[in-house]
């Protein structure tokens, strides 16, 4: 009876003590969500308000362009080259006639002795300097 | 005899030690909220014969829609790292390196 008794009332201890770390658990899980909902109602609050920030400037460039680029439209033709350059880089299609263009090699830097050295012959040569060589002929 | 009796209560009462129940209670990522999965909006083209303006005002739309998009991504990254800084606390894995 008495080991029967011992028996039942670890078990009970022991379910006492995993309640316990349940309801710490889930304490811990309701502080957590409710970080986790302030934190997205901020960034979507951020997101609101930046989007609006952007959209209203972006309303007064177009503004501004109305108001007074309009007046060069007449003076400066924009070639269709230029458009189709946009659209292109827009698409991120690339026009059939660049598969011609040879593509861009990087220059080869020259030695900077050689220029360093012609450099200091034209020196010499535009100097008159009677202890040279040169002169002593 | 009475050992061997003794033996058979004593690992019967030690049984109760040797296992160990998993606690119940799962912790779910959050869900991202929708306005972070929105995509970015596709870039405006010129129409054939364009007016100077209306390359300047296309061009202005396409930065616009660069700026919003620039915004959504920074958010979500943010929304991102806060997220999971929150979840590994609240599950234990917020051991640093």
């Amino acid at each position: 009876m008495f080991g029967l008794g011992l028996y039942w009332q670890g078990g009970l201890a022991y379910k006492k003590s995993q309640e316990e770390a349940v309801a710490q658990l889930q304490k811990k899980l309701d502080i957590a969500q409710a970080k986790s909902e302030q934190v997205n109602t901020q960034v979507v609050t951020r997101i609101v308000k930046d989007t609006k920030v952007i959209h209203d400037k972006g309303q007064a460039l177009i503004q501004y362009i109305d108001r007074d680029v309009v007046k060069y439209d007449s003076t400066c033709i924009v070639p269709q080259d230029v458009i189709d350059a946009h659209n292109h880089a827009v698409t991120l299609d690339l026009p059939s006639s660049l598969s011609s263009i040879p593509p861009k090699t990087e220059e080869q830097p020259k030695p900077q002795s050689a220029t360093k050295t012609s450099a200091l012959d034209k020196l010499k040569n535009s100097i008159h300097m009677p202890f040279m060589g040169k002169d002593k002929q | 005899m009475r050992s061997i009796l003794l033996l058979a209560v004593s690992c019967f009462l030690l049984a109760g030690c040797a296992h160990k129940i998993a606690i119940p209670v799962t912790v779910p990522f959050p869900t991202t909220p929708p306005e972070l999965r929105q995509e970015c909006e596709a870039l405006s083209q010129l129409a054939a014969n364009a007016k100077l303006s209306d390359l300047m005002i296309t061009v202005t739309e396409n930065y616009i829609k660069y700026h919003e998009c620039k915004t959504k991504n920074q958010a979500w990254n943010d929304w991102y790292t806060q997220q999971k800084e929150i979840f590994d606390a609240a599950s234990g894995n917020n051991k640093k390196k």
